[in-house]
C-alpha cells in the first residue's frame, strides 16, 4: 500500500494579512486590468484553500501549466463556477456562490497568465506546453521565494502512517513550512481525531474533533505525534497550527489546518496485548515482568534487568537479617560478660558451651540471609529459557 | 492480692509444670499424639497416591491446606505482633501474657508453613523455591517474608527467655532431668543478671520488638497478595492486605485468650492471670472485631455494587447459594455474636470471653475457607461450577495439624517457663513501689516502666 496522502491546506487569513499574500502571483507576464482583478479575487476567494501560490490542493495544481492545459479554459471556468464537491464549493452566482461570470473569467485568466501560458495555447494539449513556458514556472517559483520577505502564508501538511494497526503506535507527522518552503522550527502543532461520538446510531452522525496530542516542530519543520488508535477503519486526522510565534520573522495569525486520512487495520489482538511492566524512568533498564523475547539471548545479558527492584528488596531483607545477626552478636556479648567474670573458676569446655549457641546462631542466620539474598539477586537469571 | 504474692510462689507456680505434671496432661498429650499420628498416616497416603488423594482438582486447586495455612499464619500474629505492640507501648499488664503469645506465634508459623508442604503434593520440590525462585512471584514474597518472620519470632521469643532459662538452670539443678538442664545451660548463655548483661539484653529486646512489628504486618499482607495479585473474582481486591492483617490480629487475640484460659486452668495460674488481663484482651478483641466488620462491609459492598465480571456469580454463591451457610456462619457466629458477648456485661467475664474467642477462631477459619474455595469454584471459562469436598486425607491432616499445634505447645510448656518470671516480678515490684510511694504521700515520679526493670538504666535516667 502506498501512502495515502491527502493534503488540503486552509489558511483563514485575517484581513491585514491578506493583501501581501496576493503577491504570490505577482510574477509572470500578467498585466492588464482583467489579470489584476483576477489576482485580487484569487487572493480573497481562493488563496485561503489553494494557497497564495495555488499549490496547496494536490488535486488542483493551479500553478501547473500541465494541469491547466489538461483542464482547458472551459474546464477551469466550470470548475470555479460549479465547484468540485466535496472539497470545492460552487462559486458561480448561478450555483449560489458569490462570483459573477466576469469574476470567474478574470480569475481563470489570472491563473493562465500566472502559469505562463498564452491565451492561444489554452485548451491545447499538454504537448504544446513549450520549454519556454516551463521556464516561466521556474520564474513563478522564484518569485514566491522573493515574496517571503514580504510575508508568506505558512503551509502545514499532515501525513498519517501506513500499515497502521488498532492499538499499535504510529507516528502522525505534520510538516510546517513557510510559504517559500522553509521549515519552521519550534512551532506548536495540535493533533485531532475526527471522532464520531455515536458510532452505530442511525440518527445522524455526531462528530467532532477531539484532541489527541501536541508536538513541537523540529528543525526540519516536522512535528511527530505517536498515537495508538483505539478504532479501526478510515479515520480522519487533523493537524492544526494556530498562529505564528514569529520565529521566522513572519508575523501571521489565524489557524492552519491540514487533514490526513488514516486507514487503521484491525489484526484482532494487538490492542489488548499489554506491555509487561510499567516503563518508569530509571538508571537501569528493568521491568517487573520481562517481555519474553523470541530470539535466544546470551546468558547474563539480562543481568542489568530487574536490578532496581531487586536492589530495594535485597537491601530491605539484608537490613532485617543484619539486625538479626547483630542481635545474635549481642547474645554472644552477654555470654562474654559471663566468661570474663567466671573465667578463673570454669573449665575451658564449659566456656565453649557458653559461646556455642550465639556463634552457631550467627552462622545459621548469616547463611539463611545469604540464601534469601541469592534468591533475590539471581531471580533475573534463573529462567534463561524464558528469554 | 497480686502484690502480696511472693517471689517464691511466682517461681514455684511457673516452674511447677516443668518438674511435674498431672495425669490429665499425659492423657491429653497421648490423645493429641494419636491425632498427629493419624495426620502422619494421611500424609503418607497422600505421598504415595499424590494429590489425587485430596479433593483438589484442576478447578479447585487450593483447598483446606491453604485455608489452614492462612489460619495459622493469622494466629501467629497473636503473639509477636501483640506482645511487641504492648511492649513498645509499655503496657504493664502484658507481662504475664507475652510469653504465651510469643509461643503461639512460633508454633503457629511452624504448623502454618508445614501446610505448604502438604499442599505441594511433592514436598521434595520445595527446594525449587530456593533454587529457581524468582522474586517476581508472590510465592517467593511469602517465602522471604514468612522465613524472616519465623526466625525473628524465634529470636523474639528467645531473648526474654534468657533470664528465665538462667533461673531454671540455677533453681532446678538437681530437680530437673539432665537433658533439660543441659538445654538451660546452653540456652542461658551464661546469664548472671549482671548490669552489663541486662543492658545488652534490654537493647536487643527493644530492637526486636520494633523490627518485628513491620515484619509481622508484611507477612499477612504478602499472604493476602498471593490471592489479590490475581484477577479472580473475590481476590481481585486492593483491600486484601489490611483486611488480612486486621483479621490476623483479630484471630490472634482470640487465640491468646483461649490459650491463657487453658494454661490458667491446668497450671493454676489464677494468681497471675487475673480477670483484668482477660478483660483488657477482650477490649482489644472487640476493637479488632469492629474493624474487621468494617473491612468486611467495605469489601463486599464495593464488590456487590459494581458486580464486575464474575463477581455476581461469586456473591450469589456466598449470599444465597451453595456457600451461603459458611458465609453467614462466619458473619453471624464469627463476628456479631462474639462482639455481642464481649460488649454485653453478663458475658463479659472469663468463660464468656473464652466462648467468644472460640467462636471467633472457628468463624475466622470458615472465613478463610470462604475466601479460598468459592472464588475457585466460579468458572472463568464456560464450564460448570467447581465442586470441592475435602477427603478424609485432608481432614486428617487438618486435625493432625491442630493436634500438633496443641502438642508442641504442651511440650514447650514442659521445658520452658510459660510466663516471663523476671518481667512479671519487675512489674510486681513496680506496683509495690507505687503503693509505698502513695502511702508516704510522695508525688509519684512519672517514670517509664522499663527503667524499673533494670536498676542500671534507672541510675542513668536519674
Amino acid at each position: 500500500m502506498n501512502m495515502r496522502i491527502c493534503l488540503v491546506a486552509l489558511f483563514m487569513a485575517l484581513l491585514g494579512a491578506l493583501s501581501p499574500t496576493g503577491a504570490a502571483f505577482a510574477a509572470g507576464d500578467g498585466s492588464g486590468d482583467a489579470v489584476a482583478a483576477g489576482k485580487q479575487l484569487f487572493s480573497t476567494k481562493c488563496a485561503m484553500c489553494h494557497g497564495a501560490a495555488g499549490d496547496k490542493v494536490p488535486g488542483a495544481r493551479l500553478a501547473s501549466p500541465e494541469w491547466l492545459s489538461n483542464k482547458g479554459d472551459d474546464g477551469v471556468i466550470q470548475a470555479i463556477s460549479k465547484g468540485k464537491l466535496p472539497m470545492m464549493p460552487a462559486q458561480g452566482k448561478a450555483q449560489g456562490g458569490t462570483l459573477s461570470d466576469d469574476d470567474i473569467k478574470a480569475i481563470a485568466r489570472y491563473l493562465w497568465n500566472a502559469a505562463g501560458i498564452s491565451p492561444e495555447a489554452r485548451g491545447a494539449d499538454t504537448a504544446q506546453v513549450s520549454p519556454v513556458q516551463s521556464a516561466n514556472v521556474d520564474k513563478l517559483n522564484s518569485a514566491n521565494t522573493e515574496a517571503v520577505q514580504v510575508a508568506v502564508a505558512p503551509s502545514l501538511s499532515l501525513v498519517a502512517p501506513t500499515n497502521w494497526y488498532r492499538g499499535a503506535e504510529g507516528a502522525l507527522s505534520a510538516s510546517l513550512t513557510t510559504g517559500a518552503g522553509q521549515p519552521m522550527k519550534g512551532e506548536n502543532i495540535t493533533f485531532y481525531l475526527d471522532y464520531d461520538f455515536f458510532i452505530g446510531l442511525d440518527s445522524g452522525r455526531v462528530s467532532d474533533s477531539i484532541e489527541i496530542g501536541r508536538a513541537v516542530t523540529d528543525e526540519n519543520g516536522m512535528a511527530r505525534l505517536k498515537y495508538a488508535p483505539r478504532l479501526a477503519g478510515d479515520l480522519k486526522f487533523e493537524a492544526r497550527y494556530a498562529g505564528v510565534t514569529g520565529t521566522n520573522g513572519t508575523v501571521q495569525s489565524g489557524v492552519l489546518v491540514s487533514t490526513a486520512a488514516g486507514k487503521i487495520e484491525d489484526d484482532g489482538h494487538r490492542f489488548y496485548r499489554s506491555d509487561a511492566g510499567i516503563p518508569m524512568p530509571s538508571l537501569v533498564h528493568y521491568s517487573l515482568v520481562e517481555t519474553p523475547s523470541l530470539s535466544p539471548a546470551a546468558p547474563f545479558k539480562h543481568l542489568t534487568d530487574l536490578k532496581l527492584p531487586a536492589l530495594i528488596l535485597g537491601l530491605l531483607i539484608a537490613g532485617i537479617w543484619f539486625t538479626y545477626v547483630r542481635i545474635a552478636y549481642g547474645i554472644l556479648r552477654i555470654s562474654r560478660v559471663y566468661a570474663m567474670s567466671h573465667v578463673h573458676s570454669t573449665k575451658e569446655s564449659f566456656e565453649q558451651t557458653r559461646f556455642f549457641l550465639p556463634v552457631l546462631l550467627m552462622v545459621v542466620l548469616a547463611i539463611f540471609a545469604l540464601t534469601l539474598l541469592s534468591i533475590i539477586f539471581t531471580s533475573p537469571d534463573t529462567h534463561l529459557n524464558l528469554r | 492480692m497480686m502484690k502480696m504474692s511472693s517471689k517464691n510462689s511466682l517461681e514455684s507456680t511457673v516452674l511447677q509444670p516443668i518438674l511435674k505434671v498431672g495425669k490429665g496432661y499425659t492423657i491429653l498429650a497421648l490423645f493429641l499424639l494419636s491425632v498427629v499420628l493419624l495426620g502422619v498416616f494421611a500424609f503418607l497416603t497422600q505421598l504415595s497416591q499424590g494429590l489425587a488423594a485430596t479433593a483438589m482438582r484442576d478447578k479447585i486447586f487450593w483447598g483446606i491446606y491453604i485455608v489452614n495455612f492462612v489460619f495459622f499464619i493469622g494466629i501467629s500474629h497473636a503473639g509477636t505482633l501483640i506482645s511487641a505492640i504492648l511492649r513498645v507501648t509499655n503496657a504493664g499488664w502484658r507481662t504475664p501474657i507475652t510469653r504465651m503469645a510469643e509461643m503461639i506465634t512460633v508454633v503457629a508459623i511452624m504448623v502454618g508453613a508445614t501446610q505448604i508442604l502438604f499442599d505441594q503434593g511433592r514436598p521434595d520440590r520445595i527446594f525449587n523455591l530456593f533454587l529457581y525462585g524468582r522474586y517476581q512471584s508472590p510465592l517467593v514474597w511469602d517465602l522471604l517474608s514468612i522465613s524472616t518472620y519465623l526466625v525473628g519470632s524465634c529470636m523474639y521469643l528467645y531473648l526474654p527467655l534468657i533470664p528465665d532459662l538462667a533461673l531454671c538452670r540455677d533453681r532446678l539443678a538437681g530437680q530437673a532431668s539432665r537433658f533439660k538442664l543441659a538445654i538451660y545451660r546452653v540456652l542461658a548463655v551464661g546469664w548472671t543478671g549482671a548490669p552489663e548483661q541486662k543492658k545488652l539484653l534490654e537493647r536487643a529486646i527493644s530492637v526486636m520488638a520494633i523490627i518485628i512489628i513491620p515484619i509481622a504486618i508484611s507477612v499477612h499482607t504478602v499472604v493476602s497478595w498471593v490471592f489479590s495479585m490475581t484477577l479472580r473474582p473475590g481476590w481481585n481486591s486492593t483491600l486484601f492486605g489490611p483486611y488480612f492483617v486486621i483479621g490476623a490480629i483479630f484471630s490472634g487475640i482470640a487465640s491468646i485468650i483461649i490459650v491463657m484460659a487453658i494454661f490458667r486452668k491446668i497450671f493454676h495460674l489464677e494468681q497471675f492471670l487475673e480477670e483484668k488481663h482477660f478483660l483488657k484482651l477482650g477490649t482489644l478483641l472487640a476493637v479488632t472485631n469492629l474493624a474487621y466488620i468494617y473491612f468486611t462491609l467495605a469489601e463486599y459492598l464495593t464488590m456487590g455494587y459494581k458486580l464486575a465480571g464474575e463477581d455476581k456469580e461469586l456473591l450469589t454463591m456466598l449470599f444465597a447459594g451453595s456457600q451461603a451457610p459458611a458465609f453467614w456462619a462466619f458473619l453471624v457466629l464469627g463476628l456479631f455474636v462474639p462482639l455481642f458477648m464481649v460488649v454485653n456485661k453478663k458475658t463479659r467475664n472469663i468463660p464468656g470471653l473464652v466462648v467468644a474467642s472460640a467462636l471467633v477462631n472457628v468463624g475466622m477459619w470458615i472465613k478463610r475457607f470462604v475466601i479460598v474455595v468459592p472464588t475457585l469454584q466460579v468458572p472463568l471459562l464456560p464450564f460448570d461450577v467447581g465442586i470441592y469436598r475435602p477427603t478424609w486425607v485432608e481432614w486428617s491432616l487438618t486435625a493432625g495439624s491442630f493436634a500438633g499445634f496443641a502438642l508442641l505447645f504442651m511440650l514447650f510448656a514442659r521445658i520452658f517457663p510459660i510466663m516471663s518470671i523476671w518481667e512479671v516480678r519487675e512489674e510486681l515490684e513496680t506496683e509495690k513501689e507505687k503503693e509505698t510511694e502513695k502511702v508516704i504521700e510522695v508525688p509519684a515520679q512519672p517514670q517509664p516502666k522499663w527503667t524499673e526493670v533494670f536498676p542500671a538504666k534507672r541510675e542513668e535516667a536519674r
